[in-house]
């Protein structure tokens, strides 16, 4: 059967052609049209053919009730339960950390450019300018500085290494402030995930505002570069009769980039504020 | 005012801390998402359920809608989403057993599917369809939304929807035909 045949048979299904005599003929002419045109007919008519189903007033209230209920309840302290201060600004203070030291030795390489200008300056002739002393010693305080440039860029990388280490160590031990629920529902779907459950196609059709890149960009927010998306999910803690019950939000589940899934740590993201909120080894 | 323009300016209202902007955006769609998620999840609690997470889920994300698309079409498409999610949750529990999966002389089965508001030989055939061809087959033959919606929603291309609900009717008559064998 051709892609217009298709089409054609759905348009005529669904009344959208003015003019149906060159459908009708099409499908007159083979059996094969003949049925398909059948089941889609049925069907359609089937489904359009289907009751209402609208929520009672009863059920309407208690939506209204409970959705102010959770939004209520989802307080700063309750996302801070999830995911300390402290854990959010790790990243941010060890950036700090880094950008201080670089400014310091910047400064440092600069003193010293201005030393080695005055040196040159004083063995130059006397006709030299003063511009041409200050270009020429901007050029030779440039060389120490890059020098010291490059040995404080492996230390800025030590460093942040460093930090990035602590980050993960101090979010993995983050995980000891789960409630017995949370625990539970991590442990459940990163067991699920391992197994090979990963629903790629829910990943593909996640809303738009949350792109396969953007959901990587999240990623490194959270101190997670070089993971991967396996997909997203709702971390919806229903099944727990704690007071998490209501703490519903958006993850992202991600192992590191050619991981073996069954034996990665298994890192999941909140997706509104891209931190880390358990990793799962 | 359009929809579309009333649901913009209630938006703007709800990110200027308008709790009322938000209830009246919940009242414009609620009776439809909860309708869709029906449909997909095949149980009234259920349904209540993922209803009421994409609605906190909206709220939560409100400042992060950009706008390319009507405020409802984004609202569905979490709808459909938060339904995935429940889907796979309850597949993974395995302790609440959805309509396809029970005996067709279970009238205890049927008896749900009525009180829930469901025609039993409808939603026992659509709940024989995949996950992607269902969400399809609802949006386009149920909900009536027009291809491009569909499109939007399920965040796939309009060829794809016409592929997915060609074959979900095809499969769903089948189911049909085999229902009154």
């Amino acid at each position: 059967m051709l892609d217009h045949e298709l089409e054609l048979i759905a348009a005529l299904v669904e009344g959208r052609l003015g003019d149906e005599s060159e459908a009708r003929a099409l499908i007159a002419s083979s059996p094969e049209l003949q049925e398909e045109y059948e089941a889609q007919r049925i069907a359609y008519e089937t489904l359009r053919a289907a009751p209402t189903v609208a929520m009672s007033e009863t059920e309407r209230a208690a939506l209204h009730r409970d959705v102010w209920t959770a939004l209520r309840a989802d307080s700063p302290m309750a996302r801070t339960r999830r995911a300390p201060w402290y854990y959010r600004w790790t990243p941010v203070a060890a950036g700090l950390f880094v950008l201080v030291g670089l400014v310091a030795v910047v400064n440092q390489a600069g003193d010293g450019g201005s030393g080695e200008s005055a040196r040159l300056a004083a063995d130059m002739p006397v006709e030299t300018t003063a511009a041409d002393a200050t270009a020429e010693g901007d050029d030779g305080g440039q060389a120490p500085a890059v020098e010291e440039d490059s040995n404080d860029g492996e230390d800025a990388t030590v460093t942040t290494a460093a930090a990035s280490a602590e980050t993960t160590e101090a979010m993995s031990e983050g995980s000891d402030l789960l409630s017995a629920g949370e625990t539970a529902f991590y442990a459940s779907e990163a067991e699920s995930l391992r197994e090979g459950d990963v629903d790629g196609a829910a990943l593909q059709s996640y809303d738009e505002d949350a792109t396969r890149a953007e959901l990587e960009t999240c990623l490194d927010d959270a101190g997670l570069p070089g993971y991967e998306v396996l997909e997203t999910l709702t971390g919806s803690l229903d099944h727990t009769d704690d007071e998490a019950a209501s703490d519903v939000s958006r993850l992202i589940a991600a192992i590191p980039e050619d991981a073996d899934l069954a034996t990665a740590p298994i890192a999941f993201v909140d997706l509104i504020d891209c931190v880390l909120v358990h990793l799962d080894e | 005012m359009t929809t579309a323009a009333q649901d913009a300016e209630l938006l703007a209202r709800v990110l200027d801390g308008d709790h009322d902007a938000f209830d009246q955006i919940m009242r414009n769609h609620e009776d439809r998402v909860f309708s869709v998620c029906l449909r997909i999840v095949g149980n009234r609690e259920h349904a209540m359920d993922a209803t009421q997470e994409t609605f906190l889920t909206v709220f939560r994300k409100a400042g992060q809608f950009k706008g390319n698309s009507a405020l409802g079409t984004w609202i569905y498409r979490i709808a459909v989403n938060t339904c995935y999610d429940q889907l796979r949750k309850q597949k993974r529990r395995r302790t609440d057993p959805m309509p396809d999966h029970v005996d067709p002389a279970d009238h205890t089965a049927e008896d749900a599917l009525e009180s829930a508001g469901l025609r039993p030989g409808i939603e026992r055939a659509l709940a024989a369809l995949p996950d992607d061809f269902r969400s399809a087959v609802i949006l386009s033959d149920i909900e009536g939304m027009g291809l491009p919606d569909v499109a939007a929603v399920l965040g796939i291309p309009v060829g794809t929807v016409k592929s997915r609900v060609f074959r979900g009717r095809r499969l769903l008559a089948r189911e049909l035909g085999n229902q009154n064998q």
